[in-house]
């Protein structure tokens, strides 16, 4: 992870809130994506197993027809499900940057999972599309990339689900403490059960043939599909606002905001209209309810991509401005020493003194008047023999006259003393 | 055929219930525990990243006893007196200051089940703990707001993770 951490270059406001902006897209992008994939992956080894008995029978069919539904082609799963995860892997680290956090390192040890998942999945489609005459292998190929996903996924998801909660990050210490908590079981099982959700709005949406639905043969395979994706899609929606309202209940307080709530509740609308369109399926069989389901349901995930970008955003608050401010100093330095190329080095200490004077002191004292401490025209010229105890009053402020407020201690490095020492006797000689 | 035509209306009441649930607990944050806005606008950020007060210049008890302490009035006015007098968060508190009385601020940090626990500011100081790894970047905050749960578990973690005692009665006396 080291060379990751030197290969990134400082952030600057515009390049963060950009980065944020892309990480809310491919999010959008890959959730829905990767629901499907794994939905599609379990239903259809359930049907493998379901249809054992009878080759060629119904379960067999759906089986196969599910193992298609995603596509874990190479450049789907590449387009997809990888490059989202390392893309956002990379502007997690933009985000963090030199907050010495390592936590979101376990986003890495996901990716080979997810990989390792796709790999057995596609052997899974393919021996499932050539009928294949070892069923045991295809079943156990599509047992593993599930647990491989499962597995890449979770760590994917706690990483996720930890960057919100900066409280914890300084105890994490491996996969086991990054994975156990309530806050990320939760957002664990949203995501499962959104997976499924769209999986059976995916099935009514891609795997149908709408014509056999609507024209009453009882026993059809397209009825079969159609119970199927709708009774699938109907169970995970109701599920889903639960585990949602579980996730909200275990946010940290310091990631939450007002619109986390107005969110939700869209989004639970959103699920509403899912339910609505299921229920349409079921009764009219028309393709259209099909299609407003599925769009729900991506909308759903949008939300749940949205609400994590703003509580990420609430809980980074301070982290941004801390980045904002070491952007602005980079910036002024870059200027300062554009300017030094040209200035003589005993003028250029002295215009760093005058602007830390400027900066720090002259909101308290001024040459020759009292503001809130007293003028410096009297009390500086009494260390003019001892320059030493000047720099260690700066250093370290004591109550020397009862008359003023004591001076606060600035917390100045030794350089920045010394230029204000500097600054302070020239000033005082020019006057006199 | 009753119950077929009730269907569609229970999946709305349902779904309803916890659209409801989530503006309620919207709500309920926004009334509890939303970060409390404080009489008068004080900036941390101004105080510590742009002059460089150290926190111990006004949170003087910080090292020597249970709480940090609120600095009082005069504590303020001592600079105020001077700068920036003419803006109206200034002149608010040099109302407090002609009128002699306490400014009533908003507690930010404060521990949920406090009776039953024993906290002390200066132990923590002494074990050279950062202010920020309770408080956060305060620093850097114009209103105040609480980023860490102050919840036993969180204590317990750090607790240990430094090999601080972990026994209740260090706690709970």
């Amino acid at each position: 992870m080291e060379f990751l951490e030197q290969n990134i270059i400082p952030p600057t406001p515009e390049h963060l809130g950009l980065l944020k902006f892309l990480r809310v897209l491919i999010l959008f992008i890959h959730f829905p994506y990767m629901g499907i994939v794994l939905g599609s992956a379990v239903c259809s080894v359930v049907f493998v197993f379901l249809g054992s008995g009878a080759p060629g029978g119904t379960y067999s069919r759906a089986a196969k027809d599910l193992s298609l539904l995603a596509g874990y082609g190479r450049s789907a799963a590449f387009f997809l499900g990888i490059v989202p995860m390392v893309t956002s892997i990379l502007i997690s680290r933009q985000l963090l940057y030199q907050s010495g956090v390592t936590v979101l390192h376990y986003q890495l040890y996901a990716l080979p999972f997810v990989l390792a998942g796709f790999v057995c999945l596609s052997f899974y489609r393919v021996k499932g599309s050539c009928n294949s005459e070892d069923p045991g292998l295809r079943t156990s190929l599509g047992i593993l990339g599930i647990i491989f996903l499962l597995a890449g996924y979770l760590l994917f998801l706690a990483s996720l689900s930890r960057f919100i909660d900066p409280e914890k990050w300084p105890f994490i210490d491996n996969p086991a403490e990054l994975v156990l908590s309530w806050h990320v079981i939760a957002r664990y099982k949203l995501f499962l059960a959104s997976a499924f959700g769209i999986t059976g709005s995916g099935v009514l949406l891609f795997l149908l043939d709408w014509r056999e639905v609507s024209n009453e043969p009882v026993d059809s395979h397209s009825r079969f599909m159609m119970f199927f994706g709708a009774g699938l899609t109907l169970f995970f929606v109701m599920l889903l606002p639960l585990f949602w309202l579980w996730y909200l209940a275990t946010s940290p307080d310091a990631s939450l905001s007002y619109e986390i709530f107005i969110l939700s509740s869209a989004a639970f609308f959103l699920l509403l209209v899912a339910g609505l369109a299921v229920y349409g399926v079921i009764k009219s069989r028309r393709q259209p309810y099909g299609v407003l389901a599925f769009i729900a349901l991506v909308m759903v995930f949008l939300t749940s991509v949205m609400v994590d970008h703003y509580t990420l955003e609430t809980a980074m608050t301070e982290h941004s401005i801390i980045l904002k401010a070491m952007a602005e100093e980079r910036a002024e330095a870059h200027e300062l020493e554009h300017e030094g190329e040209e200035a003589v080095v005993g003028e250029k200490v002295e215009v760093k003194g005058a602007a830390l004077f400027e900066d720090l002191c002259s909101m308290c004292h001024s040459f020759t008047e009292e503001v809130v401490g007293p003028p410096l025209g009297d009390v500086v010229p009494k260390y003019l023999s001892d320059i030493e105890g000047l720099k260690a009053f700066l250093k370290q402020p004591t109550k020397k006259d009862p008359d003023y407020p004591e001076m606060p201690e600035l917390g100045l490095e030794e350089e920045e003393i010394e230029a204000i020492v500097d600054y302070l006797l020239h000033e005082i000689k020019e006057k006199r | 055929m009753l119950v077929k035509k009730l269907i569609p209306f229970a999946i709305t009441l349902y779904f309803g219930i916890f659209i409801a649930v989530a503006l309620a607990m919207g709500y309920n944050w926004k009334l509890y525990k939303q970060t409390p806005e404080q009489p008068i606008a004080f900036s941390h950020r101004i105080h510590v990243s742009q002059i460089g007060l150290q926190c111990d210049f006004c949170h003087r008890y910080a090292d020597k006893s249970v709480t940090a302490g609120v600095p009082s009035v005069q504590k303020c006015m001592s600079c105020h007196e001077a700068i920036a007098t003419e803006r109206p968060e200034i002149k608010k508190l040099h109302r407090y200051w002609q009128d002699q009385e306490p400014i009533p601020w908003n507690r930010v940090h404060r521990l949920r089940e406090r009776k039953y626990v024993y906290f002390t500011h200066k132990r923590h100081i002494k074990a050279q703990v950062e202010c920020t790894t309770c408080h956060g970047e305060v620093g850097v905050m114009d209103r105040v707001r609480k980023v860490r749960s102050l919840e036993m578990g969180w204590c317990v973690t750090c607790h240990r993770s430094k090999s601080a005692p972990t026994d209740c009665l260090i706690c709970h006396k």
